[in-house]
């Protein structure tokens, strides 16, 4: 089914995008803490 | 490749159609039928990544959330905020985080949302037509029409040059 490979692809560029953001978030707080 | 797409009354016609366009050596992964929810399509290839607004919703976001976070960062720079010096780095940071954050808010609105680039037909769809649309190397477009039109000569056939995709599509 290809409706879910597509479904499948938009998971896992949501969950990139999320990973990301968590990442860049870390970065600032570990920044603005030291 | 070029692609190719008409509005089919009904499930026979679209059935016909498919087969006249896989009898000309269009493969099953360049096929795709879009019809309203709740329509069967059996054994017809189904719409895949056409289903919903995703991409290009996730695509503008990153782009005006990206703008976006980048003015903001600049403002940041010109009048910083009481006791913060903001360097570079802080513009970085406003960029990445408002076209991530952008990015995601609009993919998620968009999967519930039918996909933009199908909106002149979607009159049709709710009146429960079906939309074929097919992926056609240049040199076999002319083969493909007369195929389709060999089995409804009334049936209107658009070309839909489809968009260079940012992530490959499956």
């Amino acid at each position: 089914m290809r409706k879910d490979k597509a479904a499948l692809r938009n998971a896992l560029i949501l969950g990139a995008t999320i990973v990301g953001l968590v990442i860049v978030t870390i970065f600032l707080a570990r920044n603005l803490a030291g | 490749m070029k692609r190719l797409c008409f509005l089919s009354p009904d499930i026979a016609h679209a059935r016909n159609a498919i087969a006249a366009l896989r009898k000309t050596g269009v493969g099953d992964r360049h096929l795709y039928v879009v019809a309203r929810h709740g329509v069967d399509l059996e054994d017809l290839p189904d719409a895949g990544p056409e289903d919903n607004d995703f991409l290009p919703a996730y695509e503008r976001g990153l782009a005006l959330g990206g703008a976006g976070g980048l003015i903001a960062g600049l403002l940041m720079m010109v009048f910083p905020p009481a006791g913060l010096a903001l360097g570079g780095g802080a513009l970085i940071f406003a960029t990445l985080y408002s076209a991530g954050f952008a990015g995601l808010l609009s993919g998620l609105v968009a999967l519930s949302v039918p996909s933009s680039r199908l909106a002149d037909f979607q009159d049709a769809l709710a009146k429960g037509a079906l939309l074929i649309l097919a992926d056609v190397p240049g040199k076999d477009i002319a083969r493909c029409e007369a195929a389709v039109r060999a089995i409804d000569a009334q049936v209107e056939i658009l070309g839909l040059e489809p968009p260079a995709p940012i992530f490959p599509s499956t």
